[in-house]
Protein backbone atom coordinates (compact mmCIF):
# COMPACT_ATOMS: atom_id res chain seq x y z
CA UNK A 1 0.00 0.00 0.00
CA UNK A 2 1.58 2.99 -0.81
CA UNK A 3 1.96 5.91 1.96
CA UNK A 4 -1.26 7.60 1.68
CA UNK A 5 0.10 10.67 3.13
CA UNK A 6 0.56 13.36 0.97
CA UNK A 7 2.38 16.00 3.10
CA UNK A 8 2.84 16.40 6.74
CA UNK A 9 4.01 20.30 7.36
CA UNK A 10 4.19 22.39 11.02
CA UNK A 11 2.04 25.42 11.36
CA UNK A 12 3.88 27.01 14.48
CA UNK A 13 5.05 25.14 17.86
CA UNK A 14 1.75 23.68 18.39
CA UNK A 15 -0.13 22.65 15.31
CA UNK A 16 0.25 20.80 11.88
CA UNK A 17 -1.49 19.97 8.54
CA UNK A 18 -1.58 16.81 7.01
CA UNK A 19 -2.29 17.84 3.72
CA UNK A 20 -4.28 15.37 0.70
CA UNK A 21 -4.53 15.44 -2.44
CA UNK A 22 -5.70 19.32 -4.47
CA UNK A 23 -9.40 20.76 -4.72
CA UNK A 24 -12.12 19.99 -3.67
CA UNK A 25 -13.76 16.27 -4.44
CA UNK A 26 -15.15 13.38 -3.11
CA UNK A 27 -12.19 10.99 -3.68
CA UNK A 28 -9.94 13.68 -1.38
CA UNK A 29 -12.63 14.29 0.77
CA UNK A 30 -12.46 10.20 1.59
CA UNK A 31 -9.28 10.14 2.48
CA UNK A 32 -9.19 13.18 4.79
CA UNK A 33 -12.32 11.94 6.56
CA UNK A 34 -10.25 8.42 7.07
CA UNK A 35 -7.11 10.47 7.81
CA UNK A 36 -8.97 12.60 10.79
CA UNK A 37 -10.72 9.17 12.17
CA UNK A 38 -7.19 7.55 12.01
CA UNK A 39 -5.78 10.47 13.92
CA UNK A 40 -8.45 10.71 16.52
CA UNK A 41 -8.47 7.28 16.88
CA UNK A 42 -4.97 6.17 17.46
CA UNK A 43 -3.18 9.81 20.00
CA UNK A 44 -5.36 10.79 21.80
CA UNK A 45 -3.18 11.66 24.81
CA UNK A 46 -2.01 15.55 24.29
CA UNK A 47 -3.35 16.08 20.62
CA UNK A 48 -6.30 18.30 21.26
CA UNK A 49 -8.28 18.73 18.29
CA UNK A 50 -8.46 17.01 14.59
CA UNK A 51 -10.29 19.37 11.87
CA UNK A 52 -11.00 17.95 8.92
CA UNK A 53 -11.07 20.68 5.97
CA UNK A 54 -11.63 20.00 2.23
CA UNK A 55 -8.22 18.88 1.33
CA UNK A 56 -6.23 18.60 4.58
CA UNK A 57 -6.22 17.53 8.09
CA UNK A 58 -5.88 20.36 10.84
CA UNK A 59 -3.93 18.94 14.19
CA UNK A 60 -3.64 21.12 17.26
CA UNK A 61 -1.40 19.18 19.95
CA UNK A 62 0.30 20.29 23.41
CA UNK A 63 4.05 21.24 22.37
CA UNK A 64 5.07 20.22 25.70
CA UNK A 65 3.77 16.53 25.06
CA UNK A 66 4.60 17.19 21.56
CA UNK A 67 7.29 18.21 19.51
CA UNK A 68 6.31 18.03 15.05
CA UNK A 69 8.62 15.65 14.11
CA UNK A 70 7.29 12.83 17.23
CA UNK A 71 3.61 14.00 16.08
CA UNK A 72 4.16 13.49 12.31
CA UNK A 73 5.80 10.17 12.76
CA UNK A 74 3.08 8.86 14.73
CA UNK A 75 0.81 10.07 12.53
CA UNK A 76 2.20 8.25 9.73
CA UNK A 77 2.43 4.94 11.11
CA UNK A 78 -1.76 5.05 12.97
CA UNK A 79 -2.83 6.23 9.65
CA UNK A 80 -0.99 3.27 7.35
CA UNK A 81 -2.90 0.71 9.66
CA UNK A 82 -6.46 2.59 10.16
CA UNK A 83 -9.28 1.11 7.80
CA UNK A 84 -11.59 3.12 6.13
CA UNK A 85 -14.89 4.11 8.39
CA UNK A 86 -18.27 2.73 7.48
CA UNK A 87 -20.42 5.60 5.95
CA UNK A 88 -22.43 8.45 7.40
CA UNK A 89 -26.07 8.52 7.70
CA UNK A 90 -28.56 10.14 4.97
CA UNK A 91 -30.19 13.03 6.88
CA UNK A 92 -33.86 14.67 4.98
CA UNK A 93 -34.03 18.26 6.08
CA UNK A 94 -37.04 19.99 5.29
CA UNK A 95 -37.07 23.58 3.62
CA UNK A 96 -39.52 26.30 3.28
CA UNK A 97 -38.09 27.63 -0.15
CA UNK A 98 -39.10 31.34 -1.53
CA UNK A 99 -41.29 33.71 -0.11
CA UNK A 100 -40.47 35.39 3.24
CA UNK A 101 -38.33 32.55 4.03
CA UNK A 102 -36.19 32.59 0.66
CA UNK A 103 -35.87 36.58 -0.47
CA UNK A 104 -33.43 35.72 -3.32
CA UNK A 105 -34.59 32.89 -4.90
CA UNK A 106 -35.95 35.05 -7.80
CA UNK A 107 -32.74 36.52 -7.95
CA UNK A 108 -30.54 33.07 -8.15
CA UNK A 109 -33.23 31.83 -10.83
CA UNK A 110 -33.17 35.14 -13.36
CA UNK A 111 -29.22 34.73 -12.93
CA UNK A 112 -29.48 31.27 -14.13
CA UNK A 113 -32.30 31.95 -16.46
CA UNK A 114 -34.39 28.97 -14.56
CA UNK A 115 -37.68 29.92 -12.70
CA UNK A 116 -38.08 29.73 -9.05
CA UNK A 117 -39.54 25.80 -9.62
CA UNK A 118 -36.72 24.50 -11.41
CA UNK A 119 -34.42 25.97 -8.79
CA UNK A 120 -36.05 24.77 -6.25
CA UNK A 121 -36.25 21.12 -8.00
CA UNK A 122 -32.32 21.22 -8.75
CA UNK A 123 -31.66 22.04 -5.23
CA UNK A 124 -33.78 19.50 -3.81
CA UNK A 125 -32.89 16.62 -6.05
CA UNK A 126 -29.12 15.10 -4.84
CA UNK A 127 -27.83 14.36 -1.58
CA UNK A 128 -25.25 16.28 -0.65
CA UNK A 129 -21.92 15.03 1.05
CA UNK A 130 -21.02 16.66 4.38
CA UNK A 131 -17.40 17.43 3.94
CA UNK A 132 -16.71 18.78 7.42
CA UNK A 133 -17.78 21.28 9.96
CA UNK A 134 -16.91 24.69 11.08
CA UNK A 135 -16.69 28.05 10.58
CA UNK A 136 -19.89 28.49 13.68
CA UNK A 137 -21.01 24.99 15.17
CA UNK A 138 -22.88 23.07 13.53
CA UNK A 139 -22.44 24.77 9.90
CA UNK A 140 -21.73 22.05 7.33
CA UNK A 141 -20.08 22.96 4.11
CA UNK A 142 -21.96 20.60 1.45
CA UNK A 143 -20.46 19.29 -1.39
CA UNK A 144 -21.99 18.24 -4.37
CA UNK A 145 -24.47 21.43 -5.58
CA UNK A 146 -25.63 21.29 -9.23
CA UNK A 147 -23.59 24.73 -10.77
CA UNK A 148 -26.97 25.07 -12.80
CA UNK A 149 -28.18 27.64 -9.51
CA UNK A 150 -24.84 29.09 -8.60
CA UNK A 151 -24.81 32.54 -7.65
CA UNK A 152 -22.42 34.73 -6.28
CA UNK A 153 -22.15 36.17 -2.75
CA UNK A 154 -24.11 39.55 -2.44
CA UNK A 155 -21.77 42.39 -2.34
CA UNK A 156 -23.05 43.99 0.37
CA UNK A 157 -23.73 40.94 3.35
CA UNK A 158 -26.49 41.20 5.62
CA UNK A 159 -26.10 42.49 8.70
CA UNK A 160 -28.47 39.39 10.06
CA UNK A 161 -29.36 36.25 8.09
CA UNK A 162 -31.68 34.32 10.44
CA UNK A 163 -31.02 30.57 12.08
CA UNK A 164 -31.91 28.00 10.04
CA UNK A 165 -31.26 30.13 6.57
CA UNK A 166 -30.70 28.01 3.86
CA UNK A 167 -28.32 29.83 1.07
CA UNK A 168 -25.98 29.77 -2.26
CA UNK A 169 -22.75 31.18 -2.47
CA UNK A 170 -20.94 30.51 -5.58
CA UNK A 171 -20.87 27.07 -6.23
CA UNK A 172 -21.31 26.11 -2.55
CA UNK A 173 -24.46 25.57 -0.58
CA UNK A 174 -25.17 25.50 3.29
CA UNK A 175 -27.74 26.51 6.14
CA UNK A 176 -27.17 29.05 8.99
CA UNK A 177 -27.32 27.51 12.18
CA UNK A 178 -27.05 30.35 14.32
CA UNK A 179 -28.02 34.09 13.25
CA UNK A 180 -25.10 35.76 11.73
CA UNK A 181 -23.83 38.24 9.57
CA UNK A 182 -23.65 36.77 5.74
CA UNK A 183 -23.34 37.25 2.30
CA UNK A 184 -24.96 34.39 0.73
CA UNK A 185 -28.20 34.31 -0.72
CA UNK A 186 -31.51 32.86 0.92
CA UNK A 187 -33.58 31.04 -1.17
CA UNK A 188 -35.19 29.11 2.10
CA UNK A 189 -35.50 28.59 5.36
CA UNK A 190 -35.58 25.21 7.83
CA UNK A 191 -36.75 24.89 11.25
CA UNK A 192 -34.58 21.81 11.95
CA UNK A 193 -31.86 22.63 14.32
CA UNK A 194 -28.02 22.14 12.96
CA UNK A 195 -27.03 23.71 16.27
CA UNK A 196 -28.73 23.47 19.59
CA UNK A 197 -26.86 24.81 21.92
CA UNK A 198 -29.47 23.27 25.09
CA UNK A 199 -28.10 20.24 24.66
CA UNK A 200 -23.96 20.54 24.30
CA UNK A 201 -22.48 19.60 22.17
CA UNK A 202 -25.98 19.69 19.54
CA UNK A 203 -24.67 19.46 16.04
CA UNK A 204 -26.76 17.65 14.17
CA UNK A 205 -24.77 16.67 11.37
CA UNK A 206 -21.09 14.75 11.56
CA UNK A 207 -18.35 14.99 8.39
CA UNK A 208 -19.42 11.92 5.81
CA UNK A 209 -23.06 11.98 5.88
CA UNK A 210 -25.42 12.88 3.10
CA UNK A 211 -27.59 15.27 3.30
CA UNK A 212 -31.33 16.17 0.95
CA UNK A 213 -33.63 18.98 1.41
CA UNK A 214 -37.09 18.95 1.21
CA UNK A 215 -39.28 21.18 -0.39
CA UNK A 216 -42.04 22.01 2.24
CA UNK A 217 -45.44 23.19 0.79
CA UNK A 218 -46.03 26.70 2.98
CA UNK A 219 -49.39 26.22 4.15
CA UNK A 220 -47.97 22.94 6.42
CA UNK A 221 -45.68 25.35 8.74
CA UNK B 1 -21.01 46.61 40.49
CA UNK B 2 -19.91 47.92 36.97
CA UNK B 3 -19.09 44.88 34.36
CA UNK B 4 -16.54 46.87 32.32
CA UNK B 5 -16.46 47.11 28.79
CA UNK B 6 -16.51 43.74 27.70
CA UNK B 7 -15.61 40.92 30.59
CA UNK B 8 -15.65 37.68 30.12
CA UNK B 9 -15.19 34.27 31.92
CA UNK B 10 -12.40 32.70 30.13
CA UNK B 11 -9.83 29.38 31.03
CA UNK B 12 -7.73 27.87 28.31
CA UNK B 13 -10.43 27.49 25.89
CA UNK B 14 -12.50 24.50 24.54
CA UNK B 15 -10.56 21.67 23.19
CA UNK B 16 -11.42 18.76 21.44
CA UNK B 17 -15.02 20.38 19.50
CA UNK B 18 -13.34 22.49 16.65
CA UNK B 19 -14.20 19.46 14.03
CA UNK B 20 -17.76 20.51 15.12
CA UNK B 21 -17.60 23.91 14.58
CA UNK B 22 -16.73 25.34 18.07
CA UNK B 23 -13.67 27.50 18.57
CA UNK B 24 -11.06 27.12 21.16
CA UNK B 25 -11.80 30.73 22.69
CA UNK B 26 -10.68 31.23 26.15
CA UNK B 27 -8.31 33.79 27.34
CA UNK B 28 -6.18 36.31 24.71
CA UNK B 29 -3.25 36.46 26.75
CA UNK B 30 -2.71 32.72 28.50
CA UNK B 31 0.65 34.58 30.12
CA UNK B 32 -1.51 36.73 32.20
CA UNK B 33 -4.19 34.71 33.09
CA UNK B 34 -1.50 31.74 33.80
CA UNK B 35 0.07 34.61 36.07
CA UNK B 36 -3.15 35.59 37.75
CA UNK B 37 -4.29 32.01 38.74
CA UNK B 38 -0.91 31.33 40.31
CA UNK B 39 -1.58 34.79 42.59
CA UNK B 40 -4.49 32.90 43.19
CA UNK B 41 -3.37 29.73 44.16
CA UNK B 42 -5.31 27.84 41.52
CA UNK B 43 -4.38 25.17 38.51
CA UNK B 44 -2.63 27.65 35.76
CA UNK B 45 -5.68 26.61 33.48
CA UNK B 46 -8.69 27.76 36.14
CA UNK B 47 -11.03 29.69 34.41
CA UNK B 48 -10.70 34.02 35.27
CA UNK B 49 -12.15 37.29 34.37
CA UNK B 50 -11.09 38.32 31.29
CA UNK B 51 -11.35 42.31 31.14
CA UNK B 52 -10.97 44.65 28.00
CA UNK B 53 -9.48 48.00 28.72
CA UNK B 54 -12.20 49.07 30.77
CA UNK B 55 -12.03 47.06 34.37
CA UNK B 56 -14.74 46.24 36.31
CA UNK B 57 -15.96 46.60 39.64
CA UNK B 58 -17.00 44.02 41.70
CA UNK B 59 -18.10 43.75 45.55
CA UNK B 60 -17.11 40.31 47.12
CA UNK B 61 -19.63 38.66 50.09
CA UNK B 62 -17.06 36.86 51.34
CA UNK B 63 -13.25 36.77 51.90
CA UNK B 64 -11.12 36.00 48.95
CA UNK B 65 -7.68 35.47 47.72
CA UNK B 66 -6.96 37.50 44.01
CA UNK B 67 -5.07 37.65 41.80
CA UNK B 68 -4.94 40.29 38.98
CA UNK B 69 -2.53 40.25 35.71
CA UNK B 70 -2.35 42.64 33.10
CA UNK B 71 0.21 45.34 31.88
CA UNK B 72 0.43 47.80 34.73
CA UNK B 73 -3.39 47.51 35.91
CA UNK B 74 -4.79 50.19 38.39
CA UNK B 75 -6.22 48.23 40.97
CA UNK B 76 -8.41 49.54 44.44
CA UNK B 77 -9.30 47.55 47.08
CA UNK B 78 -12.13 49.78 49.04
CA UNK B 79 -11.12 53.23 47.40
CA UNK B 80 -7.37 52.66 48.28
CA UNK B 81 -4.27 51.61 45.92
CA UNK B 82 -3.59 47.90 46.06
CA UNK B 83 -0.17 46.33 44.65
CA UNK B 84 -1.45 44.11 41.49
CA UNK B 85 2.16 42.84 41.29
CA UNK B 86 1.54 40.18 44.60
CA UNK B 87 -1.84 38.45 45.60
CA UNK B 88 -4.55 40.24 46.88
CA UNK B 89 -6.48 39.25 50.48
CA UNK B 90 -9.94 40.61 50.07
CA UNK B 91 -12.67 40.72 53.03
CA UNK B 92 -16.01 40.10 53.54
CA UNK B 93 -17.69 43.09 51.48
CA UNK B 94 -15.00 44.60 50.24
CA UNK B 95 -15.11 46.24 46.68
CA UNK B 96 -11.87 45.99 43.89
CA UNK B 97 -11.92 47.79 41.17
CA UNK B 98 -10.00 47.82 38.06
CA UNK B 99 -9.93 51.22 36.90
CA UNK B 100 -7.57 51.14 33.68
CA UNK B 101 -4.65 49.27 32.54
CA UNK B 102 -1.66 50.02 30.48
CA UNK B 103 -2.88 46.84 27.92
CA UNK B 104 -5.75 45.69 26.10
CA UNK B 105 -6.25 42.74 28.63
CA UNK B 106 -6.36 41.67 32.24
CA UNK B 107 -7.14 38.84 34.10
CA UNK B 108 -8.99 38.85 37.75
CA UNK B 109 -8.81 35.34 39.75
CA UNK B 110 -10.21 33.95 42.69
CA UNK B 111 -8.79 31.35 44.84
CA UNK B 112 -10.83 28.37 43.98
CA UNK B 113 -12.16 29.29 40.69
CA UNK B 114 -15.91 30.35 39.51
CA UNK B 115 -18.40 27.97 41.04
CA UNK B 116 -20.17 27.27 37.17
CA UNK B 117 -20.61 24.38 35.27
CA UNK B 118 -18.12 23.42 32.41
CA UNK B 119 -19.55 23.08 29.08
CA UNK B 120 -18.07 20.14 26.84
CA UNK B 121 -15.03 20.55 29.34
CA UNK B 122 -14.56 24.19 29.48
CA UNK B 123 -15.66 27.30 31.47
CA UNK B 124 -14.98 29.94 28.55
CA UNK B 125 -17.28 31.45 27.16
CA UNK B 126 -18.09 31.41 23.45
CA UNK B 127 -20.34 34.11 22.69
CA UNK B 128 -20.96 33.00 18.99
CA UNK B 129 -22.49 29.09 20.51
CA UNK B 130 -23.87 30.79 23.36
CA UNK B 131 -22.17 28.57 25.88
CA UNK B 132 -19.84 28.48 28.72
CA UNK B 133 -19.21 31.13 31.85
CA UNK B 134 -21.96 33.11 32.44
CA UNK B 135 -24.47 31.10 29.95
CA UNK B 136 -22.30 32.09 26.85
CA UNK B 137 -22.64 35.77 27.36
CA UNK B 138 -20.54 39.03 29.05
CA UNK B 139 -20.57 40.02 32.37
CA UNK B 140 -23.95 42.48 33.01
CA UNK B 141 -24.14 44.50 35.71
CA UNK B 142 -25.78 42.70 38.86
CA UNK B 143 -24.32 39.65 37.61
CA UNK B 144 -23.41 37.35 40.97
CA UNK B 145 -20.01 35.02 40.19
CA UNK B 146 -20.09 32.29 42.70
CA UNK B 147 -16.89 31.12 43.71
CA UNK B 148 -15.50 28.05 45.05
CA UNK B 149 -14.90 28.04 48.82
CA UNK B 150 -13.60 26.05 51.34
CA UNK B 151 -9.95 25.05 50.08
CA UNK B 152 -7.24 26.17 52.25
CA UNK B 153 -5.54 29.18 52.10
CA UNK B 154 -2.40 29.26 49.73
CA UNK B 155 0.83 31.50 49.92
CA UNK B 156 0.66 35.05 49.09
CA UNK B 157 3.01 35.08 45.83
CA UNK B 158 4.18 37.82 43.19
CA UNK B 159 4.77 38.00 39.65
CA UNK B 160 8.68 37.28 39.75
CA UNK B 161 10.31 40.32 37.59
CA UNK B 162 11.18 38.44 34.31
CA UNK B 163 7.81 38.30 33.83
CA UNK B 164 6.38 41.59 34.56
CA UNK B 165 4.78 43.22 31.43
CA UNK B 166 5.40 46.74 30.67
CA UNK B 167 3.31 48.73 28.16
CA UNK B 168 5.64 49.30 25.04
CA UNK B 169 5.41 51.75 21.90
CA UNK B 170 6.58 49.07 18.80
CA UNK B 171 6.86 45.28 19.68
CA UNK B 172 8.84 42.91 17.93
CA UNK B 173 6.70 39.54 16.68
CA UNK B 174 8.22 36.26 16.02
CA UNK B 175 6.84 34.29 13.44
CA UNK B 176 7.29 30.54 11.59
CA UNK B 177 6.56 31.51 7.76
CA UNK B 178 4.42 28.85 6.35
CA UNK B 179 5.75 26.24 4.03
CA UNK B 180 3.58 24.40 3.26
CA UNK B 181 1.23 26.91 1.54
CA UNK B 182 1.16 28.58 -1.81
CA UNK B 183 4.62 30.20 -2.42
CA UNK B 184 4.37 34.34 -0.82
CA UNK B 185 7.42 34.93 -0.81
CA UNK B 186 6.96 38.63 -1.87
CA UNK B 187 4.20 38.71 0.25
CA UNK B 188 6.32 37.73 3.20
CA UNK B 189 9.13 40.30 2.31
CA UNK B 190 6.37 42.94 2.58
CA UNK B 191 4.73 41.90 6.11
CA UNK B 192 8.49 41.73 7.64
CA UNK B 193 10.03 44.83 5.70
CA UNK B 194 6.94 46.95 7.08
CA UNK B 195 6.20 48.65 10.60
CA UNK B 196 2.39 47.86 11.53
CA UNK B 197 -0.10 49.48 13.72
CA UNK B 198 -2.84 47.58 15.98
CA UNK B 199 -6.00 48.43 14.55
CA UNK B 200 -8.87 49.74 16.93
CA UNK B 201 -11.02 47.14 16.79
CA UNK B 202 -10.12 44.88 20.14
CA UNK B 203 -12.06 41.57 18.59
CA UNK B 204 -11.14 38.38 20.49
CA UNK B 205 -11.51 36.70 16.91
CA UNK B 206 -8.13 38.65 15.95
CA UNK B 207 -5.69 41.41 15.50
CA UNK B 208 -6.03 43.80 13.25
CA UNK B 209 -3.07 44.82 11.62
CA UNK B 210 -3.16 48.90 9.55
CA UNK B 211 -0.56 49.86 7.32
CA UNK B 212 0.69 50.07 4.27
CA UNK B 213 -1.27 47.20 2.52
CA UNK B 214 0.23 44.07 0.96
CA UNK B 215 -0.55 44.47 -2.89
CA UNK B 216 -1.11 41.62 -5.30
CA UNK B 217 -4.17 39.40 -6.60
CA UNK B 218 -4.22 36.68 -4.31
CA UNK B 219 -7.17 34.11 -4.41
CA UNK B 220 -8.71 32.38 -1.54
CA UNK B 221 -7.44 28.79 -0.28
CA UNK B 222 -9.28 25.57 0.46
CA UNK B 223 -11.43 26.24 3.48
CA UNK B 224 -8.74 24.60 6.81
CA UNK B 225 -8.31 25.02 10.10
CA UNK B 226 -5.91 27.25 11.95
CA UNK B 227 -4.19 27.96 14.60
CA UNK B 228 -4.07 30.59 17.28
CA UNK B 229 -1.31 33.18 15.55
CA UNK B 230 -1.77 32.85 12.38
CA UNK B 231 -0.97 35.44 10.17
CA UNK B 232 -3.97 35.51 7.32
CA UNK B 233 -3.92 37.93 4.73
CA UNK B 234 -7.13 38.97 3.34
CA UNK B 235 -8.16 40.63 -0.31
CA UNK B 236 -7.44 44.34 1.03
CA UNK B 237 -3.60 43.24 1.93
CA UNK B 238 -3.58 44.19 5.89
CA UNK B 239 -2.74 41.09 7.84
CA UNK B 240 -5.21 39.45 10.95
CA UNK B 241 -3.32 37.51 13.53
CA UNK B 242 -5.55 34.98 14.59
CA UNK B 243 -6.65 34.57 18.38
CA UNK B 244 -8.39 31.53 20.19
CA UNK B 245 -11.84 32.89 19.68
CA UNK B 246 -11.25 32.39 15.67
CA UNK B 247 -13.47 30.42 13.74
CA UNK B 248 -12.32 26.86 13.22
CA UNK B 249 -11.65 26.88 9.44
CA UNK B 250 -10.85 30.11 7.23
CA UNK B 251 -10.21 30.24 3.30
CA UNK B 252 -7.75 33.30 3.45
CA UNK B 253 -4.05 32.44 2.40
CA UNK B 254 -1.84 32.35 5.52
CA UNK B 255 1.95 33.94 5.20
CA UNK B 256 2.94 32.08 8.80
CA UNK B 257 2.39 31.27 11.95
CA UNK B 258 3.30 34.13 15.61
CA UNK B 259 4.40 32.00 18.10
CA UNK B 260 3.00 31.88 21.91
CA UNK B 261 5.29 34.49 23.00
CA UNK B 262 4.46 37.16 20.35
CA UNK B 263 0.86 36.42 20.56
CA UNK B 264 0.77 36.96 23.96
CA UNK B 265 2.33 40.61 23.82
CA UNK B 266 0.43 41.13 20.63
CA UNK B 267 -3.12 40.53 22.33
CA UNK B 268 -1.90 42.72 25.29
CA UNK B 269 -1.07 45.68 22.67
CA UNK B 270 -3.10 48.54 22.78
CA UNK B 271 -4.88 50.26 19.13
CA UNK B 272 -1.97 52.31 17.72
CA UNK B 273 0.94 49.89 19.05
CA UNK B 274 3.37 49.82 15.63
CA UNK B 275 4.55 45.95 15.39
CA UNK B 276 7.21 44.21 13.18
CA UNK B 277 7.48 40.34 11.91
CA UNK B 278 10.28 38.53 12.44
CA UNK B 279 10.51 35.03 10.59
CA UNK B 280 12.43 32.31 13.07
CA UNK B 281 12.58 28.65 11.83
CA UNK B 282 10.25 26.32 13.48
CA UNK B 283 13.23 24.54 15.71
CA UNK B 284 13.90 27.59 17.48
CA UNK B 285 10.25 28.51 17.62
CA UNK B 286 9.26 25.23 19.14
CA UNK B 287 11.92 26.01 21.18
CA UNK B 288 11.64 29.18 22.98
CA UNK B 289 7.75 28.23 23.01
CA UNK B 290 8.04 25.16 25.15
CA UNK B 291 10.45 26.64 27.54
CA UNK B 292 8.26 29.41 27.89
CA UNK B 293 4.91 27.10 28.18
CA UNK B 294 6.73 24.89 30.71
CA UNK B 295 7.83 28.39 32.81
CA UNK B 296 3.78 29.63 32.75
CA UNK B 297 2.40 26.80 33.71
CA UNK B 298 4.26 26.09 36.97
CA UNK B 299 4.33 28.86 40.50
CA UNK B 300 7.71 28.66 41.53
CA UNK B 301 9.23 29.67 37.91
CA UNK B 302 7.42 32.57 37.12
CA UNK B 303 5.91 33.90 40.88
CA UNK B 304 7.69 33.85 44.21
CA UNK B 305 6.43 33.76 47.52
CA UNK B 306 5.90 36.81 49.77
CA UNK B 307 4.79 37.87 52.88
Amino acid sequence: MTDPVAQIVPAGPGALYVRVGEGMSEAVNDEVLRLSAAIRHGLPVGVFDVVPGYASVYVEFDPLRWSFRSLARAIRSSVIRFEPKPRGRLVRIPVQYGGEFGPDLSDVATRNKLSEEEVITIHSSCWYRVYFLGFTPGFAFLGGMDPRIAAPRLARPRLRVPRGAVGIAGEQTGVYPVESPGGWRIIGRTMVRLYDPRNPPGVLLRPGDLVRFLPVPESSA
Amino acid sequence: MDPGLLSTMQDLGRRGYQHLGFSVGGASDVRSLMLANHLAGNPASSAALEMTVLGARLRFSGSALVGVVGVEPEVLLDNRPADASKTLVVRPGAELAILGMAGARTYLAVRGGFDVAPVMGSRATDLVAGIGGLGGRPLERGDRLPISTGLPASARRRVAPEFWLRPKGLIHVRFCPDRGGPALERERSLLTDRVWEVGSELDRTGIRMVGEAIPGRRGQILSEGHPPGAIQLPGNGLPIVLLGARQTVGGYPKLGVVGPVGLAALAQAMPGTRVTFEPVDSDEMALESRTWLAALSRPELCTEECG
